[in-house]
């Protein structure tokens, strides 16, 4: 009995061609995150919907090439009489196509995943973004199938190419319950709005069935090279914009603080130093450097009863320090000592009392000396503290206090500030810049 | 006069002609209208303004407007005046959109930096123009828009490797820029007059 030869709907190499192209983009999308000194569920789900921004114009680029290329009028492939089967082929086409770059996408997180999956310390994946982000990708092939179907094959690819960049680039005018992509990280600390996730997939899901029902009614209708064409299938793409601009759309925003997120502590020199369980290998490095500021502020630091990530959502006052980590970057650790080193001297309240001053110092200003003795007393805490960093403030007059500071023994400098301490940390100490 | 017409009816004239007008009304409708480009969120964002995209969109889909379409038939012809109309098309194709984004100075503030943006189109249509001669209508404008794309967002993403792309946001180094956007523009012009559009690869890759 002979085998029935049927052919292939898309070619092998197209679907070659659409899913290493996706892996591509998307490893090279998600390589940082690779390198994040902890694994977080939340940035790595995010992960799976930013790194579209270079997956989706691909995913839409090679749909539209398909489409264009094997279903046009002219095709010579098809005898021109022939009635198309429209839904058939469309159905047969784009699930090939959906599958390769569904392919490739899972390929290129899958090390991303596995890694989170292994180090992770809190939270788990976030199922409904990453089946959004999944589906979305999906309507990108779909619509640029559309297009492909449309536009003959030497408009259709470019088009499809710049309006899908422009779908990326114009994501933050669009509600994000629409966007495909968003601007902005999110972190472990936060989380998504579960009813906004799940009216993506349902959004992006009727999107995609609507750019395929509207690609198979455009080419159903499509026979003879000169037959006139019905665009009437384009009208499928009204139910998606229904449901865009219908009241089931989540409003409020999509990214919320977590409500009571878990936290990991450590004892410094009686000091609770926390951060989000998450982030909780970097704690001994964050705690390291809260300790190296606290010993150089000996009697500063008197006041200081905790020092907390700032995604803990923590309230800051003047015996909690609140701080932001960037262990993205490699001189996170300076930062926070930094960061620390400016609290604790009264820096931060200096800067408080410039802005609602209109952030103008005079030179002759009493304020002028107070900050410079809080900026120059951080700036010897920084130097005590053993980072290379840039003066923390204080201008002139205050790199020379600390200066002056950095001649004195350690102990000296203690006994010089204790009586100080409270001015200081109330931006009033301005008679540490007197004459030498 | 006769000429001109007959050589631009065998391509895409007419639309060539209308998309040049279409992109110098939006250029001048949009005036300093910027996007912001962020592909990587700890690094800063990379601004992409519309007279610059547009201008280079326009610079990437010129030439594949231009692709002779009776090419068989023009290389019947006598060669060398053939040649020199294709010569003349590919330098009008390079010329046209970096002239819009100077156009584009009546509406934008002193400071632009319209110079380092009009190379970048440069770059940018040269490249187009190469590939498009190269590897045919189809790939030619996805090569020279997909390179602009990756350009700009390695740049956002990878500010070390910024210095390495010769697409500048800044009037700097303008001097090192322009010989490379000439060299661009000599291998764009001098592929297209020999290939007179259309090599033998793009004839063999175009199966439209």
């Amino acid at each position: 009995m002979r085998a029935q030869w049927r052919p292939f709907p898309v070619p092998t190499a197209h679907l070659v061609v659409l899913a290493v192209g996706t892996w591509a983009v998307v490893t090279a999308h998600a390589t940082p995150i690779l390198g994040w000194p902890y694994a977080d569920w939340v940035a790595v789900s995010a992960e799976a919907r930013q790194s579209l921004a270079l997956a989706g114009p691909w995913a839409a680029v090679c749909g539209a090439w398909s489409a264009a290329r094997f279903t046009g009028a002219r095709n010579v492939v098809v005898t021109p009489g022939a009635a198309r089967v429209g839904g058939e082929l469309v159905t047969a086409m784009l699930l090939r196509l959906a599958c390769a770059a569904l392919l490739g996408y899972a390929a290129g997180l899958a090390p991303l995943l596995a890694m989170t999956a292994r180090d992770a310390t809190a939270g788990r994946i976030d199922l409904l973004v990453v089946a959004g982000s999944a589906v979305c990708l999906v309507c990108f092939v779909c619509g640029g199938y559309l297009v492909g179907t449309v536009l003959p094959l030497r408009a259709a690819p470019v088009t499809v190419l710049v309006v899908a960049y422009l779908v990326v680039v114009t994501a933050d005018y669009h509600s994000p319950a629409l966007a495909a992509v968003w601007t902005g990280g999110v972190a472990a600390g936060y989380v998504e709005d579960p009813r906004t996730s799940a009216f993506r997939i349902l959004f992006f899901g009727v999107l995609a069935a609507c750019l395929a029902a509207a690609a198979a009614f455009v080419q159903r209708d499509r026979t003879l090279p000169r037959a006139p064409r019905s665009w009437a299938g384009l009208a499928a793409l009204g139910v998606p914009a229904l449901l865009a601009i219908s009241p089931i759309r989540p409003e409020g925003p999509a990214i919320q603080y977590e409500a009571d997120p878990p936290r990991t502590c450590q004892d410094v020199r009686g000091v609770a130093v926390c951060v989000h369980t998450a982030r909780s290998p970097i704690l001994p490095e964050f705690a390291d450097a809260v300790g190296r500021v606290l010993e150089a502020a000996g009697p500063l630091g008197r006041q200081v009863a905790g020092v907390s990530d700032v995604h803990l959502w923590d309230e800051e006052s003047p015996t909690h320090v609140v701080v932001q980590l960037h262990p993205k970057d490699s001189w996170w650790r300076t930062q926070v000592v930094e960061e620390l080193a400016f609290r604790v001297s009264g820096s931060a309240t200096c800067r408080e009392v410039g802005v609602e001053m209109g952030g103008e110092f005079d030179d002759l200003a009493p304020e002028f000396a107070h900050s410079a003795a809080s900026g120059g007393v951080a700036t010897w805490m920084v130097r005590e503290a053993g980072e290379e960093g840039e003066d923390v403030g204080g201008g002139p007059e205050g790199v020379a206090l600390a200066d002056r500071l950095g001649r004195m023994e350690v102990g000296e400098v203690h006994d010089l500030l204790a009586p100080v301490a409270e001015d200081l940390a109330a931006c009033r100490a301005g008679e540490l810049i007197g004459p030498s | 006069m006769a000429g001109w017409w007959l050589f631009l009816r065998a391509r895409d004239g007419l639309p060539a002609i209308g998309l040049i007008l279409g992109t110098t009304v939006l250029v001048l409708a949009a005036g300093y209208t910027v996007y912001e480009l962020q592909v990587v969120g700890s690094q800063p964002a990379r601004a992409i303004t519309v007279w610059e995209a547009a201008s280079t969109a326009l610079g990437a889909i010129l030439p594949a407007l231009l692709v002779p379409q009776m090419w068989t038939w023009e290389r019947c012809g006598r060669l060398g005046r053939v040649r020199a109309f294709a010569l003349g098309t590919a330098g009008l194709a390079l010329a046209v959109p970096a002239a819009v984004t100077v156009l584009a100075r009546v509406r934008l503030p002193d400071d632009a930096p319209w110079a380092g943006i009009a190379l970048n189109v440069i770059v940018i249509s040269a490249l187009a123009m190469t590939a498009t001669a190269l590897f045919g209508r189809v790939l030619g404008p996805l090569c020279g828009l997909g390179c602009f794309l990756l350009g700009i967002t390695v740049q956002q993403a990878v500010p070390a490797a910024a210095r390495w792309i010769p697409l500048t946001l800044r009037d700097r180094d303008l001097a090192a820029h322009a010989w490379v956007a000439l060299a661009f523009a000599v291998t764009a012009l001098a592929v297209w007059t020999l290939t007179l559009g259309h090599s033998r690869l793009a004839d063999r890759l175009t199966t439209e």
